[in-house]
Order: structure tokens, then C-alpha cells, then sequence
């Protein structure tokens, strides 16, 4: 199941520094930590799928929307739009063209064409992962 | 010697013969689950069996098998990935698996916020896991 219902339309690039919402897809996206210690989100919340390997990584610029294509969840994580796009790997964040509430992480490695694009994209999902702030490791029912 | 006897040292050079079964079980427990899960018929990460058994094997094969405590076992797409992170240290480790006899192995050293170091390496030498895990294992120098 693709976290993406449909294949999208690339929007706009978003340059603002907005906080965008990762959707827990998985239970091991995240990783439960005993209080007063947070919660960690792990690297898999940010490897790319060859389901989505068309648009990009599927964020919502609202919690609502990164759960939105998803029959359940884990929860959610945030992350800022610089945090993303200062990573010197040429990442993008578009909106999507067909909901304004939803938007790509673009030009993420798959990890399936070469060892240098695998080690690549797991740099690159680990140092997003760090750089993310795991919200909420209970399910989310939006309104 | 008794029956009794006899079970009772048959059991004690199992405990010595293979150390930590518990944790040897916890990775056959995780290998179960994922084969379980991705038989379902909306799974998102669906291994195949050979995967499953390969995994099984690689792992069965660390050595020192004390390795495999703490090791965290998912599934990703068609790949079962087997990981090792310390936070201290900044050091990981993920095996990929996915078809026999290949084994691909990502290290990754994090020192002050920074990545260092890291590389993925395609063998087929099983024993190359347990050379990079010597790595994660071993204690920074001082």
C-alpha cells in the first residue's frame, strides 16, 4: 500500500521554514522511549518506497493530511522544511498539485539501484530521522 | 548413569553449546513474525520464505552469537534489514538480505552530530557481518 492514494502532481517547491508531519506508517517508524526521555523516529520513516519512488516521500503540511491515505498509523512525526532541504543532497519539498493540504520529499535515493544509492539514501533517512521529532507514537484518529 | 543423569548433562552441554538461546530465539520469534506478516493479504513488506530462511542463516552464523543481543530485525518491501545502533558510540550497523548468497552491509559512524563515516559493501562471505559487528562492538579508543 502506497502512502500516496493516486500518482500526483509535483506542485510548487516549498522553501518556507513550515513544519511538515511524517506519518507512522509502520511500527518500527518510530521507537518508544521511557519518559522523561522522547520518543525517537527511526530511519525507516524516511526510505523511500518504489511505490512512491514517481513523486517522492508523502508528508502533509498538516498531522490530518500525512495520515490521511493510511487505514491505520502509528502515530506521527514532524520535521522543518530546512532541516530537509540543507542536507547537501539536492532534496526538494513540492506541494501536491491535487491537495493543498499534502506535499513530497523529492529526490530521495531508492535503495534498490546501486550500493552507492543504498548507502546514500540511508545516510540520508538516518540524518532526517535525527533531525525529526516523533510526535506522537499512538495511533492518531484525526477529526 | 540414570536417566535422570543423562538429561540432566544433555542439558547442560546444550547450555554450553549454544550460548544465549534466548536471544537465538527472540531472532527466530522476529523472523516467524515477518514471514506471518507478510503473508497477509494488504502487507506493505512481504520477504519471501527464501529471504526468511536466508536471514535465518546469516544470522544463525554471527559469530560471537552474543552479537545478536539487541539487534532489531524488520522487514522493507522484499528485504529483511537487521540492525545495530548504539547511541553512544555513534555507531550502526544494518544487513540487508534478500537473495542468497548475497549479503549487503551498511556502517555508519556519527561523531559530534556529524557523519564520519559510511558505506555499504555486497559480499558473500557470511563472515564479513561479523567483522563489521567486531567494529560496532569494539570500544573507542581512548
Amino acid at each position: 500500500m502506497s502512502t500516496s492514494q493516486t500518482p500526483s502532481q509535483l506542485g510548487e517547491r516549498i522553501d518556507d521554514d513550515i513544519e511538515l508531519f511524517r506519518a507512522f506508517a509502520e511500527k518500527n517508524f518510530r521507537e518508544r522511549k521511557t519518559p522523561p526521555l522522547p520518543h525517537i523516529v527511526r530511519y525507516w520513516a524516511y526510505l523511500l518506497r518504489e511505490d512512491d519512488a514517481a513523486d517522492g516521500l508523502s508528508v502533509g503540511i498538516t498531522p490530518k493530511a500525512s495520515v490521511k491515505f493510511l487505514s491505520r498509523n502509528h502515530g506521527y512525526g514532524s520535521i522543518r522544511v530546512p532541516a530537509i532541504t540543507s542536507l547537501p543532497d539536492s532534496l526538494s519539498v513540492r506541494r501536491d498539485a491535487s491537495d493543498p493540504e499534502h506535499a513530497f520529499i523529492c529526490n530521495l535515493p531508492l535503495l534498490t539501484i546501486s550500493d552507492q544509492t543504498r548507502a546514500s539514501a540511508m545516510r540520508i533517512a538516518k540524518e532526517l530521522a535525527r533531525r525529526s521529532i516523533a510526535v506522537t507514537c499512538d495511533q492518531f484518529f484525526p477529526l | 548413569m540414570s536417566k535422570e543423569g543423562t538429561m540432566m548433562m544433555d542439558s547442560s552441554v546444550e547450555k554450553l553449546t549454544i550460548p544465549f538461546p534466548a536471544e537465538i530465539m527472540r531472532v527466530f520469534k522476529a523472523l516467524e513474525r515477518i514471514q506471518h506478516e507478510a503473508q497477509k493479504p494488504d502487507a506493505r513488506n512481504a520477504p519471501s520464505h527464501d529471504t526468511v530462511e536466508w536471514a535465518m542463516e546469516v544470522l544463525l552464523r554471527v559469530v560471537p552469537s552474543t552479537f545478536l543481543i539487541g539487534c532489531e530485525i524488520n522487514a522493507f518491501q522484499s528485504e529483511i534489514h537487521v540492525s545495530w545502533e548504539n547511541e553512544q558510540s555513534g555507531k550502526s550497523v544494518v544487513a540487508f538480505l534478500q537473495k542468497r548468497p548475497e549479503l549487503k552491509i551498511y556502517h555508519e559512524h556519527v561523531v559530534k552530530g556529524e557523519v564520519v563515516e559510511h558505506n555499504v559493501v555486497t559480499t558473500e562471505d557470511i563472515g564479513d557481518l561479523s567483522a563489521r559487528l567486531r567494529w560496532f562492538f569494539r570500544p573507542a579508543a581512548v
